[in-house]
């Protein structure tokens, strides 16, 4: 098995399961600290000592107008041709290197993009250019392998690093507590949040040029699940061990050693297995997807007992007249009927159909309240 | 062509279609029951969206169905059914933030297409690329400025819509799953638990506090609409489906009101603005903030309080039927007693305060103390008033819940 991982300094390079280097700087990456000329020296480096890996430039901040015309200044003065391939996560940057380079790029689709169309959509759009797509951590397995095996074009998926529950590009922790000098120099803010609404403790929280981040408390890792991983049709394997505080040349990829050496770390799958966020979804949405039937006259808006029950009238095409029976069905599901035998308009005259009223008194019937619905009877017989 | 803004409000259900169309609203954007991203809105039923278009129309206003979750495969198996209904209505266009919800658009039916601020447009080169993809407008993310919009504008032929009021998602929209993985509810498809509005204990090596670190002020774009409109922004858009109807009520009337004295006069005075600034103050808000439409957003745009819901007034109800010389039906919302001061809320001209000297059963065999919420009862007929307008009352002291 291979993996893609990030080279942050000449060590990694020494991971020989590893064979596709990301390199980020800290003007382009959400969570790098590498500065551009590190980064070159890097490649420099890896160019010698491992000319059998791939490199690869990762563009996966997000950003507003201004920030995007510095970062198109930034790239005018750095030889993206050095590297293997370009990694975009934001469509515009990703409009900008399929115009303006060459380059392989590698598109990020870990946000959203949950059907295949889609993607499919994005792989048509970039044609040739497209070398890689990176799918989202929320896919389960079985969606990933129907994904790889429509898709032409080879997937990857992180399988250990960070789980990014949210990114803003506000500073959120830098002015909350107090940082120590050097931190305000490095411009790269760290604490941790427990909520004091929910049970959720531990969040980690990074502030850098980018913005703010929130992570999840536990971290992701489907090392213990490698061989479903490759089942499922990815070709390529992240590491991010960018924050993980642990050196890549000392990971063999394996979850028991991966815990020795972090073993105050907790590790999840995410949702690899299975994804169940949209149950409360589908429960939250049926409650209202009952259409009123043809009969419908109204609304049951007030009741005064013993004198009348006040009818919304909704729907002007149901010709409402005298001497015909209309049905009830109560908030709490009890049917109830009666014989129209006298109507008043608002202005209490008597009225033996409806033309334009908008409120209806007819008589007081007992067990009906308000938000009953109202039915015309006759047109079911 | 000539520039027209769009006030675009937002529209929770059918009722409050009606009170923002009323209110001065040029359009409204609503949900259907599946495929958007307000789970609790109450969102409309097809029925509902008919009438809705219907009566909008019928005002020269458009509406806007939003489809804006992030789908599954599997939403887009039951989605071509919705959309032909969508056209066959004559729903005026469609809010998408994915690309393969804007693919199944294009494939069934000519519905224009608005790209969803969900889906964080925020530059020139991401809108290119979505007019590539056959959008017809961008509605930008809410951290483009309006000097953003107007070079979007500029560099291509895009509507550009943008946010003028309400309140704000601190994330990039889009890149928020705190509530997927902390309540198993996926916020790009309607789930989000408003986690951002928690309070957090905050802790690095050097000190420790509890904070609202990450909830935003709201919006409030009013002082700026000159720019707005210089900039030729082709849509203002006010967030809130779920608010309630004097929110909807207000913010319609506040904007419309100066939009159209802009057209009429080339500017907007200061007395507008202070008028609608006083209205927009009345209902219940967070801190107002302008972050993002002139500068990026700074320190003091964080709401760093807990949330409150108390408004300065309340609506009370709104006028079911209005029969000039006789009476007033009203819808009550709130209660209120026989006495009571209220404030009617014409769709054009100035409140009006009255007393409700007497209240009636409708068909006035009683005379009525308190009223309930949930009944309709008979006042008095007050100047101006019509179907829909709303009713209000100042708060009464301690807390009163109202949006
Ligand atoms: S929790 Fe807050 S930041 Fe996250 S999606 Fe919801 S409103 Fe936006």
């Amino acid at each position: 098995m291979r993996f893609t991982s990030y080279l942050t300094k000449a060590s990694d390079l020494q991971n020989k399961k590893v064979d596709n280097f990301i390199l980020s700087t800290s003007e382009f990456g959400r969570f790098s600290s590498l500065a551009t000329e590190s980064c070159f020296e890097l490649l420099k480096t890896g160019r010698e000592e491992r000319p059998d890996a791939k490199y690869l430039f990762e563009w996966d901040c997000l950003q507003t107008q201004g920030v995007f015309e510095n970062k198109v200044t930034a790239l005018s003065e750095i030889d993206l041709n050095l590297f293997d391939g370009v990694r975009v996560a934001e469509l515009g940057a990703f409009n900008w290197v399929l115009e303006n380079t060459t380059l392989p790029i590698h598109l990020i689709l870990e946000n959203g993009h949950h059907n295949l169309k889609g993607i499919q959509t994005w792989e048509k759009h970039a044609g040739k250019r497209l070398e890689r797509i990176v799918l989202s951590l929320e896919l389960p397995k079985e969606v990933l392998k129907k994904y790889t095996s429509s898709l032409k074009t080879p997937v990857e998926l992180q399988v250990l690093g960070d789980l990014l529950l949210f990114y803003s590009p506000r500073s959120l922790v830098k002015n909350q507590l107090s940082f120590d000098k050097d931190v305000h120099e490095k411009k790269w803010y760290e604490a941790k949040a427990n909520s004091e609404e929910s049970p959720h403790r531990g969040f980690t929280l990074i502030e850098n040029k980018h913005g703010s981040f929130m992570l999840n408390p536990k971290k992701q890792s489907l090392l213990q699940v490698l061989d479903e991983v490759s089942e499922s049709g990815v070709k390529f394997l992240r590491v991010d061990q960018r924050l993980l505080s642990v050196d890549l040349n000392k990971l063999t990829f394996s979850q028991e050693n991966l815990q020795n050496l972090l073993p105050n770390e907790r590790f999840i799958r995410g949702y690899f297995k299975v994804n169940k966020t949209d149950k409360i979804f589908v429960k939250l949405k049926n409650h209202r997807l009952q259409r009123r039937d043809e009969n419908f006259v109204g609304t049951v808006v007030d009741v005064k007992k013993d004198q009348y029950v006040a009818i919304k009238v909704e729907n002007q095409q149901m010709k409402l007249t005298l001497n015909k029976r209309i049905e009830f069905a109560t908030p709490d599901g009890k049917m109830k009927s009666m014989l129209l035998r006298s109507m008043k308009n608002i202005s209490l005259e008597d009225i033996d159909s409806i033309r334009d009223e908008k409120i209806i008194l007819v008589p007081h019937t007992s067990g009906v309240s308000v938000k009953t619905r109202v039915n015309l009877a006759e047109a079911h017989i | 062509m000539s520039y027209s803004p769009e006030l675009l409000a937002p529209a929770g259900s059918l009722e409050k279609l009606k009170v923002a169309v009323l209110y001065g609203a040029n359009a409204v954007y609503c949900g259907g029951q599946q495929f958007g991203l307000r789970t609790a809105a109450e969102n409309f039923t097809n029925d509902e969206l008919l009438e809705g278009v219907e009566f909008a129309h019928a005002r020269n206003a458009q509406v806007f169905v939003v489809l804006n979750g992030f789908l599954h495969d599997k939403d887009l198996v039951s989605l071509p059914e919705f959309l032909y209904f969508l056209e066959e209505i004559h729903v005026d266009a469609v809010i998408v933030s994915d690309i393969g919800v804007v693919e199944t658009v294009k494939e069934h039916t000519s519905l224009p297409i608005h790209l969803s601020t969900q889906a964080s447009c925020l530059n020139v080169e991401s809108a290119k690329l979505w007019e590539k993809m056959g959008v017809k407008r961008v509605i930008l993310g809410r951290e483009a400025s309006i000097a953003d919009g107007a070079l979007i504008k500029k560099h291509t032929d895009l509507e550009v819509e943008l946010f003028i009021h309400g309140s704000m998602c601190m994330a990039y929209s889009g890149n928020c799953v705190i509530s997927n993985y902390t309540q198993g509810r996926d916020s790009n498809r309607g789930g989000c638990a408003h986690s951002c509005r928690f309070e957090y204990e905050l802790e690095n090596e050097n000190s420790k506090q509890k904070a609202y670190f990450m909830s935003s002020k709201d919006l409030n774009g009013l002082e700026h609409l000159e720019l707005f409109l210089g900039s030729k922004i082709d849509s203002l858009k006010i967030e809130g489906r779920m608010k309630g109807h004097l929110y909807a009520a207000t913010v319609a009337k506040s904007y419309s009101r100066a939009i159209r004295e802009w057209k009429e006069t080339g500017s907007v005075s200061r007395a507008t603005l202070e008028k609608s600034l006083n209205e927009l103050n009345k209902i219940s808000h967070r801190l107002y903030t302008d972050t993002n439409l002139i500068e990026s957003s700074k320190e003091d745009s964080i709401f760093d309080e807990r949330e409150q819901v108390e408004g300065k007034y309340v609506t009370v109800g709104f006028v079911e039927e209005s029969v000039p010389g006789k009476h007033l039906v009203i819808d009550v919302k709130k209660a209120f007693d026989k006495g009571d001061t209220l404030e009617l809320i014409p769709f054009v001209s100035d409140e009006v305060s009255f007393k409700a000297k007497n209240i009636f059963t409708l068909n006035l065999k009683e005379e009525i103390e308190r009223t309930n919420p949930g009944s309709l009862v008979k006042i008095p007929y007050s100047e101006n008033a019509n179907r829909f307008s709303l009713i209000r009352r100042k708060t009464l002291e301690g807390s009163e819940v109202n949006q």
